[in-house]
């Protein structure tokens, strides 16, 4: 069969290519290749062996294009500029000779028709690439900084972790014994109801059986649980003189408000503060003593769990106190309805006045408790939980409080464990940014993103959320944020950040290339590596030697 | 574009329903308009012509008709314009029933020409004209058509033809006739009925085609008959949100073109009438009949004799106007996203072809570059200097194209909507006031094109001076010009609107559109010779509404599919439809406007789009992003080379547009329309030929390993991109033999199979470049592919690419020959 396809007849030859030392587009480094063996040329690829004068005929020979460096005639060709005074390029020969300057040097074009830009723009690039070596340099000295800082940190957090987890199992005890009191208590409290139950049903009497201040109302529907509550819990507990009288001074306290908000700011400490002190002492008797914090004298608690231990104790506040839970029990005038109320509903909103007080009193108990420490916050959500088991019958009916109780307790140590979980990137080195947050204006909104955290869109008037911490991608080339808030009908919002050395933190490029993805960049000295400051010292230094002519011819 | 943010607004606004798919029930069937319930399907009705009232004056027969029950009047005139009959009937006393301008080419009469009487009767008058015959039967009145004996069609065999006649309205009058609700919109049907059913048969003829626009099969199916149910084909202009395939439904425009082919003679009718259209097809061994119902305007009818498929798309073409030579650029490849959303995000794109070394033309801006949705403005926060972007965009040869629709935001401050209030260029509502509906800019009113007062100040918007922000390098895109109104019944203008001179928008409805795309040309036409001197800058505007003649304006996209498999496969037989009702500059949103297609359906849509005649990838605003290198390398490779492999046809392609342009032949064809007597290719439309030489066989299907490829058997074909013969002259063996033309051949994902015919010379430039512009100095490859003779030949067309200097003569044309015993190409002026 004959070959029945004609192909290949030019009809228009662009004008002839000047002649050059260097054949035009040569890659320097191939320049032997073109050194003509007796008169020919061998396709890089050994496809064809061709005449030497048809290198760069603007005829393409060569399926790999290297018969033609210096046209456009190769769909797979490659012209190389030199760009003296500036960095050499490699450009697809579909960019030769197309009218359009890429080169600085203009040696894509045909001679005259572009200015030689390169000085200029070599001059920029230089200026460039020596602050960006800079710039890494430091963000590398920074990190050496950063993973000493990871060390410490990650070191204090395990200590924590490792204090916490052991008062957790002593409170677990704790809340054993307490427990264990309360069955006892309430299992009395029925044995003494029997045998009232049967006392009044040999006597045939039915008045109400007169109890002590113990408000039964408080229990609402479930007022047999409440009855006689004060006494038993007295009786269950009577042995102990202290424990009666501290429960007597708080009813007493409680029945003298006005006195009560006049003495609370005066002390400095919150009613809640009295109460539990005043609990405090009537138990600790009774309890095994907790060992002494540390044998040396203990550090301050990294900002960390100083946070996370402000978080659990506002959970805690979401319950209500034992003193407010003793306050109502023992309250027998029904027309406070705010100490009513105070128990009849877990998640009531608090009043405004009531709730600004609150904060002012949390503030205050937060600067406390941070001098303090740990300690002081256990001390006293134990003493919270004990109050609830103190008042047996009264717990009876609020064990899941109990539980959430003992949960909001152990917070703050599995949040701990969750940070030594993280992975803060190689030495650790993202460690001092956790939960450091950086933001950025783009159009008219701000961008936050809190490493390890969340990232957030934010105007005036909205948040919206761009996703909670995924983790590193790519090698730590990319920070993940998902499961943002969702889109109309869309999907839920994220945020990919591109990581880069820097010389300090600067999140910027936010851009939503699809709907509702929305990316970033974002530099830290965290993300540097010696192997970046060398390459970039090398790039810089590359770019210098451009400028003093050298050639590597 | 789409309208799924319609649904937002009007979710927004009136409390509608929720965005889903297609809802079939927002839509009128056959049994919710009036005029269609009246008259599909009704036979019986007597006309006839008197014979006392015959006249034949040289090219033209007048008689009188009426109508035997009520003695209704009609005048019919019957027009030879030398391979085009043109029967013309209307009522006696003059109505002012509608009659569609613009569409008609000026120079049709200067091809009148005399018809011989060759018998008359009492019953019946017969013509010859060439190898024409007309046969006209007075009672009923009926006409016959043959050419060269062979019969052609006929009007009125079945006794389907009825003329509603305007009157006046009376006590007891049937409901609807006057009024008529559907889904809460009430027509006030100010004019009563007026409907015109058409009886059309071709006998003999086993396969119909035309009549576009509808997501359906090329061969048209039967709608009627039994053991069918089916809407019959409505051709009536409407914005669908996520049309349904295989469906006779009404989409963005209407065509009312039908093509009869069968082996030896191919002929067709074109009504010219823009009011709704329901056209049913039904068939049995003698042929195909037909019936068309429209709602309202005259029956203006031209019946094309062909006698093959060339003639007949030169006849309409004659009627028409042919194909507006295209400008070389919107022949490359258009880059479009539901929104390139800053100059940013522009420019990256833009750099980003280049950085991926793959050409492309021009970038698009739909609706978020607009400031409040105002057309003729700038989002300033994202778009504060679009004359910078549209010359960086220049330098290496790219355009913009902005979307600019026909729904005007009525504010006072804005000048578009305030000149056009004071110079009352809006439609009117059927009070006589500025309409007012609701698009994308909220309470909008809309230009009335039928108005030339307002095509003229349409036209001056576009000057330089006046769009601020433009430039010489900007086009235009038109959507929406159905129109599409989001809280009107079934998504568009009310019938009983009324556009200038009193016209009903019942009357223009489906030229609505190609009137907007006509008033935009003038502006970019005028802009063109401002800018450019007497030679100007051809035209560019993609437009999705249109109608006969839009084909003299620009190029029209399919709407708003979806990036499914399906959706790629109705493309073929959508483009051929258009294609062969004389709009050839056709293509569908690649790779599927709604939704994100995968890998393998993204590149087997660039590899068919590449041969598409308009080439443009398009997604929805909630799309992923899917510019060509945003999938695998693997992928990228693949849709850099589908891009490249039409850049290098561009030589062939604007050779094609130039036959277009001069003797309206469609860019796609299907395969009868280059082998007329090759049975098994007249319902075929998975696969097509890109002019005479390309056969394109796509690949529609998900995970395919091979596919059938029917091809033709009176020549040979060649691998188009290995140049393997698939037949040698006479020895058997290769991959097809002369029984079973249809062959499975394997397929893998770096290409779709495209076969080159025997004797065919395909001009190509194989340099890859940014942009077509770049390609201007390059070399052209000539590809000779012999057929049995050991011959070949081919044409190339060139100009400047931009102007309208062609018209003076500045061009070159060339026939090219390869014949055996010279072994060496001619090139000889074109004759």
């Amino acid at each position: 069969m004959r070959s029945v396809l004609v192909s290949g007849v030019a009809l228009c030859i662009l004008a002839q290519s000047v002649a050059e030392p260097l054949l035009r587009g040569v890659d320097p480094s191939l320049a032997a290749a073109y050194v003509p063996r007796e008169g020919k040329f061998s396709c890089f690829d050994k496809s064809q062996v061709i005449s030497s004068d048809r290198l760069n005929d603007d005829y393409c020979d060569c399926v790999d294009g290297s018969d033609e460096p210096g046209s456009s005639a190769c769909t797979l060709g490659k012209f190389y500029c030199r760009n003296r005074g500036h960095a050499s390029r490699r450009l697809n020969s579909s960019m030769v000779d197309d009218g359009f300057c890429d080169c600085c040097d203009g040696s894509d074009e045909q001679p005259g028709k572009c200015p030689n830009t390169c000085k200029e723009e070599g001059a920029a690039r230089r200026a460039e690439l020596k602050a960006q070596a800079k710039a890494f340099a430091q963000g590398y000295s920074k990190r050496e900084a950063y993973v000493r800082e990871a060390a410490q940190k990650k070191a204090a957090w395990q200590s924590e972790l490792k204090g916490l987890e052991g008062q957790i199992r002593l409170q677990d005890a704790d809340v054993k014994t307490l427990q264990g009191r309360k069955d006892t208590a309430e299992a009395a409290e029925k044995a003494e109801r029997d045998r009232e139950d049967a006392h009044k049903a040999a006597s045939g009497s039915t008045p109400q059986e007169p109890i002590t201040e113990a408000a039964a109302d408080v229990q609402g529907d479930d007022g047999s649980s409440g009855t006689g509550m004060a006494a038993d819990s007295e009786e269950a507990m009577g042995d102990d003189d202290g424990e009666y009288e501290a429960m007597g001074e708080t009813s007493t306290e409680e029945e003298q408000p006005a006195a009560d908000a006049a003495e609370a700011p005066a002390s400095g400490k919150t009613e809640e503060e009295m109460a539990q002190e005043r609990m405090a002492q009537w138990i600790k008797s009774d309890t095994p003593t907790p060992p002494p914090p540390e044998a040396a004298a203990p550090a301050p608690p990294t900002p960390e769990l100083q946070q996370l231990l402000e978080e659990a104790r506002a959970a805690t506040r979401k319950l209500p106190t034992a003193q407010q839970l003793v306050s109502v029990s023992f309250q027998q005038d029904e027309s406070r309805p705010d100490a009513q109320e105070q128990t009849s509903t877990e998640a009531r909103p608090e009043q405004p006045q009531a709730s600004a007080q609150q904060a002012e009193a949390e503030a205050a108990e937060t600067a406390a408790e941070a001098s303090a420490g740990a300690p002081g916050w256990f001390t006293s959500t134990l003493d919270t939980l004990r109050g609830y088991v103190g008042l047996a019958p009264l717990a009876a009916s609020e064990p899941g409080r109990l539980a959430a109780l003992s949960a909001a307790a152990r917070m703050p140590g599995t949040k701990l464990q969750g940070f030594l979980g993280l992975d803060f990137g190689p030495d650790d080195a993202w460690l001092p940014l956790h939960n450091k947050c950086f933001d950025t204006r783009a159009d008219k909104y701000t961008y936050e993103m809190c490493i390890f955290g969340s990232a957030a869109q934010k105007d005036a008037h909205l948040h919206t959320s761009l996703g909670s911490w995924e983790g590193f991608k790519n090698g730590y080339a990319l920070a993940s944020f998902t499961n943002g808030q969702h889109c109309w009908q869309g999907p839920p919002r994220s945020l990919q950040v591109s990581v880069g050395c820097g010389s300090s933190e600067q999140v910027s490029k936010v851009d939503e290339p699809n709907r509702c993805e929305y990316t970033a960049s974002f530099v830290t000295p965290a993300a540097c590596s010696p192997a970046l400051v060398e390459r970039a010292q090398k790039d810089s230094a590359a770019a210098e030697q451009d400028l003093l002519g050298h050639d590597e011819l | 574009m789409g309208w799924v943010r319609s649904l937002t607004v009007i979710a927004l606004t009136f409390g509608a329903a929720s965005v889903e798919a297609f809802k079939e029930q927002e839509f009128k069937k056959c049994a919710d308009s009036g005029f269609c319930e009246r008259l599909r399907g009704k036979q019986g009705d007597s006309y006839s012509a008197d014979p006392k009232s015959i006249q034949l004056n040289g090219a033209v027969v007048t008689a009188k008709v009426q109508h035997d029950a009520s003695g209704a009047a009609y005048d019919l005139q019957l027009t030879n314009y030398n391979g085009i009959l043109r029967m013309h009937i209307d009522e006696a006393a003059s109505k002012h029933r509608f009659q569609v301008p613009w569409v008609l080419q000026s120079e049709l009469p200067d091809s009148s020409q005399a018809w011989t009487k060759t018998r008359q009767s009492s019953s019946l008058l017969q013509l010859q004209s060439g190898s024409a015959q007309l046969t006209l039967t007075f009672k009923p009145l009926r006409v016959d058509l043959s050419i060269a004996g062979t019969p052609a069609a006929s009007f009125n065999a079945r006794q389907m033809f009825q003329y509603e006649y305007l009157r006046e309205k009376q006590e007891g009058d049937p409901a609807g006739w006057w009024e008529e609700t559907f889904k809460g919109h009430t027509d006030s049907k100010p004019k009563g009925p007026q409907a015109i059913s058409l009886d059309l048969s071709f006998p003999g003829f086993q396969h119909v085609y035309g009549i576009p626009e509808h997501a359906a099969s090329f061969a048209l199916k039967p709608t009627t008959g039994e053991g069918i149910e089916s809407e019959p084909y409505r051709l009536y202009n409407l914005d669908v949100f996520e049309y349904n395939l295989d469906s006779t439904f009404g989409l963005y425009g209407s065509i009312p073109l039908m093509l009869a082919h069968k082996a030896g003679l191919t002929t067709a009718a074109f009504w010219l009438n823009a009011a709704e259209m329901l056209v049913d097809v039904a068939s049995d061994n003698s042929g195909t009949q037909t019936q068309w119902v429209a709602e309202a305007g005259v029956l203006d009818l031209f019946f094309l004799l062909g006698p093959d498929p060339a003639t007949v798309l030169q006849q309409y073409g004659r009627i028409s106007g042919t194909t507006a030579m295209p400008q070389m650029f919107s022949l490359g490849y258009h880059q479009c996203r539901w929104n390139y959303k800053d100059e940013t995000d522009v420019l990256g794109v833009n750099a980003g072809f280049d950085q991926h070394d793959i050409p492309y033309d021009v970038i698009w801006l739909d609706i978020e570059y607009l400031d409040d949705k105002k057309y003729f403005t700038w989002d300033k926060n994202y778009f504060p200097t679009p004359i910078d972007m549209q010359d960086k965009l220049a330098v290496t040869g790219r355009k913009l194209v902005v979307i600019i629709d026909p729904h005007i935001k009525r504010k006072s401050d804005y000048y578009v909507f305030s000149e056009g209030e004071s110079g009352s260029y809006f439609t009117k509502n059927k009070d006589g006031k500025d309409y007012e509906g609701w698009c994308w800019p909220g309470s909008s009113s809309w230009v009335d094109c039928l108005n030339p007062a307002s095509r003229d100040w349409w036209a001056g918007l576009f000057s330089l001076s006046r769009f601020q922000g433009s430039t010489k390098n900007l086009y235009i895109w038109n959507d929406m010009n159905e129109p599409s109104v989001f809280n009107g019944p079934e998504v568009t203008m009310p019938k009983d609107n009324i556009h200038h001179g009193g016209v009903e928008h019942r009357e223009m409805h489906n030229i609505n559109g190609a009137l907007f795309h006509a008033a935009t040309w003038q502006g970019l036409e005028e802009r063109g010779r401002d800018s450019y001197g007497s030679d100007g800058d051809r035209p560019f505007i993609l437009t999705r509404s249109a109608f006969a003649g839009t084909q003299r304006l620009g190029a029209l996209w399919t709407g708003d599919n979806k990036a499914e498999w399906p959706a790629l496969k109705f493309s073929v037989p959508m483009c051929l439809s258009l294609s062969i009702a004389g709009l050839p500059f056709v293509g569908a949103d690649i790779a599927g406007f709604f939704g994100n297609p995968d890998a393998e359906l993204f590149t087997r849509w660039y590899q068919l789009g590449a041969f598409y005649p308009f080439f443009r990838g398009h997604a929805h605003l909630e799309a992923k992003r899917r510019e060509p290198w945003l999938y695998d390398g693997t992928t990228t490779d693949r849709v850099r080379e589908a891009i490249r492999m039409r850049y290098a046809l561009l030589p062939y392609v604007y050779t094609l547009f130039r036959l277009a342009h001069t003797h309206n032949q469609p860019l796609m064809r299907p395969l009868w329309y280059e082998f007329p007597d090759e049975a098994e290719t007249f319902s075929m439309d998975d696969q097509f030929l890109l002019g005479p030489s390309i056969l394109v066989a796509p690949v529609t299907e998900a995970g395919a390993s091979s596919r059938e490829v029917y091809l033709p058997t009176s020549t040979r074909w060649y691998n188009f991109h290995s140049g393997t013969a698939m037949k040698p002259a006479s020895t058997g063996g290769l991959l097809r033999s002369q029984e079973s033309p249809k062959n499975s051949i394997k397929v893998d994902m770096d290409s779709i199979p495209i076969f080159l015919r025997g004797g065919s010379i395909v001009p190509r430039q194989e340099r890859a470049r940014r942009s077509s512009l770049q390609m201007q100095g390059d070399p052209f490859t000539l590809i000779v592919a012999l057929n049995d003779s050991a011959a070949a030949s081919g044409a190339l067309y060139l100009d400047d690419g931009h102007s309208f200097a062609y018209k003076r003569g500045v061009y070159t044309e060339r026939a090219l020959t390869y014949a055996d015993t010279e072994w060496s190409i001619r090139l000889s002026k074109s004759s």
